[in-house]
């Protein structure tokens, strides 16, 4: 019987090693990480997104083609982008670019997301950002970007939301504050 | 030729009835059956017959004592290898219990079946036994519309197709007219001369004044002695 | 090729069937029967489903209909309607449905389909929608629409399904139970162990004639559901399961359609062994003698 026994433990170290594998793909990517990969195609002139189907997301890997309604960018002063599956990982690479993206604060040259409500790829720096609210995006309760004053209003009537701010205020202790975890 | 031998030490045989009394069917029996021979076990109708034939078969257990054959403790066994051990016996028991649907000659291949081969070889064998008992004409007909004395021979042949190292037998002369006893009787004998444990239980006087040399032992009440 | 020990098997178990042919027979058929009703069942339903998923993403987030006190619907004026719903913050498009044109700018329209951008906006948008125009409404959200179509379509469709495990059951019950037919299985258990055949051997047998039957009557089974539930008599199959059949139904992908049989073959087949093999083990350990005793004169 030995033989099976033999047998039983490789399979079980596999299932382990395939389930380790598994597991990595959406880890929130905290340790450094070698530059991760811009995305194949960078924004159009009118800064709109141009996600291709093998583009991942630099914080947690995940596909960005596979969830489109939370999909943002990150242009750098390089002509490099990054693709995001949703506004937390955007937010995150916006505040620790060093960490996500491998390149410093200064050469951040733009944020794209799209707005809650018609889905239209807005400029991030301008939105309306809303947390705390009943939305929940690709990696949990969402972190939601609106066009405007006037339609964040309507959302925390709809959805609430116990925090507002903009890109501009975003900082370590504003980004403990609002999701109650430790800076990205 | 190898010699066979059965051998009975101390066996007890005791059943409880429906009513819930306890009956002692084989009182202490204790004898050495060797191969080469017939054992004749003689005995009055509740005796005791049957039982010895069902014990020493490996159909029952005994309540106490062992039942060896050639030196192996069989009755000890658990059941998976008493299964296999019970592929060296034929056993003849006082109703043929044949399959009525089926015809003579698939009874008698019946032993066979699962021990590998194939049917037309199965079949051959069986012919052959069925002749050796008068049975040819009878092969094809289903087991239901033969007569009494035809099915018990059947149930010979049936014994006897896989050349058991061990024969018992309970009247199996029983329905026989004298010549069709003469035919099981020399049959029986046929099956010592290869060497093989055979035992006859039966009340049957033919059987006692037929011409093979015998044991003969005397059943009584549950009790085993040798005569001669 | 079968291994020389399996061809007498083999044929002692086609000559068993051609003496006793009445109950293998009817156990066949009901086997058939069973499979082929229940997997028609299931899927019918699963393409039902399928094809309602796909006409529900395919549809708008959600569809407003005009009601009166009664509850009844009522024709909607279009234009003022239609340009209040488009003013609502979340809505990406509004379109009328059915109704009357008119040169006179009022036209109706029966019915507004509303599109949102969100998924989780459907039931949010709701109460603003309501507000937006002035007359009581009836709001259906395609997650509302999806529930419905779902019960509908898996409620007969399951019930069959479901159905046949107790069906199953009454099958092994019936191989297990039938008091002749369980002496007769006794008393040939107990002569073929008398004979030295061993439990496997007898393991052996029951299964090559459960085989014998039960794999032609599984063929047919499914050969049954492929033509009702996937082939031309699919339109009477769905008149029954589905209670209409006003959709066209997709078909399932291979995949899917083999999964589905094999499940009910499954909740089929597992009892109806289970009736086959249970007699031989429960008698395995039982000494041959009392088995060939139970019932006899």
């Amino acid at each position: 019987m030995t033989s099976w026994n033999s047998i039983a433990l490789a399979v079980a170290l596999i299932a382990f090693a395939l389930a380790a594998l598994a597991c990595s793909d959406k880890g929130t990517g905290e340790e450094q990480q070698a530059t991760p990969e811009a995305a194949a195609k960078g924004l159009t002139a009118d800064g709109q997104m141009q996600v291709g189907p093998e583009d991942r997301c630099p914080v947690c890997a995940m596909k960005v083609a596979e969830h489109p309604k939370f999909s943002s960018a990150i242009e750098l002063d390089d002509g490099r982008t990054f693709y995001f599956c949703g506004t937390g990982c955007l937010l995150r690479s916006w505040l620790h670019p060093e960490v996500h993206l491998g390149v410093g604060k200064s050469h951040l040259k733009r944020a794209v997301t799209r707005d809650y409500f018609e889905g239209a790829q807005i400029d991030a720096g301008t939105a309306v950002w809303i947390a705390g609210s009943d939305v929940i995006g690709p990696m949990g309760p969402a972190l939601v970007p609106l066009a405007s004053a006037e339609e964040a209003d309507v959302f925390k009537q709809r959805h609430g939301g116990k925090h507002t701010f903009r890109l501009a205020e975003m900082t370590d202790d504003r980004w403990r504050e609002i999701t109650g975890k430790p800076s990205p | 030729m190898t010699a066979h031998s059965l051998v009975c030490d101390a066996v007890c045989l005791e059943r409880t009835d429906a009513a819930g009394d306890d009956h002692l069917l084989l009182d202490q029996v204790s004898a050495r059956f060797e191969g080469g021979r017939i054992a004749l076990v003689r005995g009055p109708v509740g005796a005791g017959k049957s039982s010895l034939v069902h014990v020493l078969g490996g159909l029952l257990r005994p309540t106490a004592g062992t039942i060896s054959a050639d030196g192996e403790p069989i009755s000890r066994w658990v059941a998976a290898h008493r299964d296999r051990w019970r592929r060296r016996v034929g056993i003849v028991l006082q109703s043929p219990h044949l399959l009525p649907g089926r015809s003579a000659l698939a009874n008698v291949a019946l032993p066979l079946v699962p021990r590998g081969g194939s049917m037309a070889e199965l079949e051959r064998i069986g012919r052959q036994r069925l002749a050796e008992l008068s049975l040819e004409a009878a092969a094809k007909r289903p087991a239901r519309e033969l007569s009494g004395g035809e099915r018990q021979r059947v149930a010979l042949a049936r014994a006897l197709v896989a050349e058991p190292d061990f024969v018992l037998t309970d009247e199996p002369t029983a329905h026989q007219d004298d010549s069709g006893a003469q035919l099981v009787v020399g049959t029986l004998a046929r099956a010592a001369e290869r060497g093989a444990v055979v035992l006859i239980a039966t009340h049957d006087r033919r059987v006692a004044e037929s011409d093979p040399p015998k044991d003969v032992y005397q059943l009584d009440r549950g009790r085993l002695e040798r005569k001669q | 090729m079968t291994s020389p020990r399996s061809g007498a098997l083999l044929g002692w178990a086609l000559g068993d069937l051609k003496s006793r042919p009445a109950e293998p027979l009817l156990v066949g058929a009901a086997l058939t029967v069973l499979l082929a009703v229940a997997g028609t069942g299931v899927l019918i339903s699963e393409r039902a489903a399928l094809t309602y998923e796909r006409v529900l993403e395919q549809g708008p987030s959600l569809v407003l209909h005009r009601v009166d006190d009664a509850g009844r619907e009522r024709p909607i004026p279009a234009d003022e309607s239609l340009s209040a719903l488009r003013a609502v913050p979340g809505v990406v498009r509004a379109e009328g449905r059915g109704g009357e044109p008119s040169e006179a700018g009022d036209s109706t329209i029966d019915e507004i389909l509303v599109d949102v951008f969100h998924a989780q906006e459907e039931a949010a948008i709701v109460p603003d929608l309501q507000l937006a125009v002035d007359w009581p409404s009836r709001i259906v959200t395609r997650e509302e629409a999806r529930t419905v179509m779902l019960r509908r379509a898996s409620n007969r469709g399951s019930l069959l399904g479901i159905a046949s495990l107790p069906a199953a059951l009454a099958i092994a019950a019936l191989m297990l139970g039938a008091g002749r037919a369980r002496g007769d299985r006794r008393r040939e258990i107990g002569l073929l162990r008398t004979l030295g055949w061993t439990t496997a051997d007898l393991a052996r047998l029951f299964g090559l004639r459960a085989l014998v039957f039960g794999l032609p009557a599984a063929a047919l089974g499914i050969l049954l559901v492929l033509l009702l539930a996937v082939g031309p008599g699919s339109a009477a199959a769905e008149e029954l399961v589905l209670g209409s059949s006003l959709l066209e139904l997709e078909q399932l992908g291979v995949g899917a359609t083999i999964l589905a049989i094999a499940a009910v073959f499954a909740i089929v087949w597992v009892p109806w062994l289970a009736g086959i093999f249970w007699p031989v083990l429960r008698s395995a350990a039982a000494d041959p003698r009392d088995l060939i005793d139970e019932g006899s004169a």
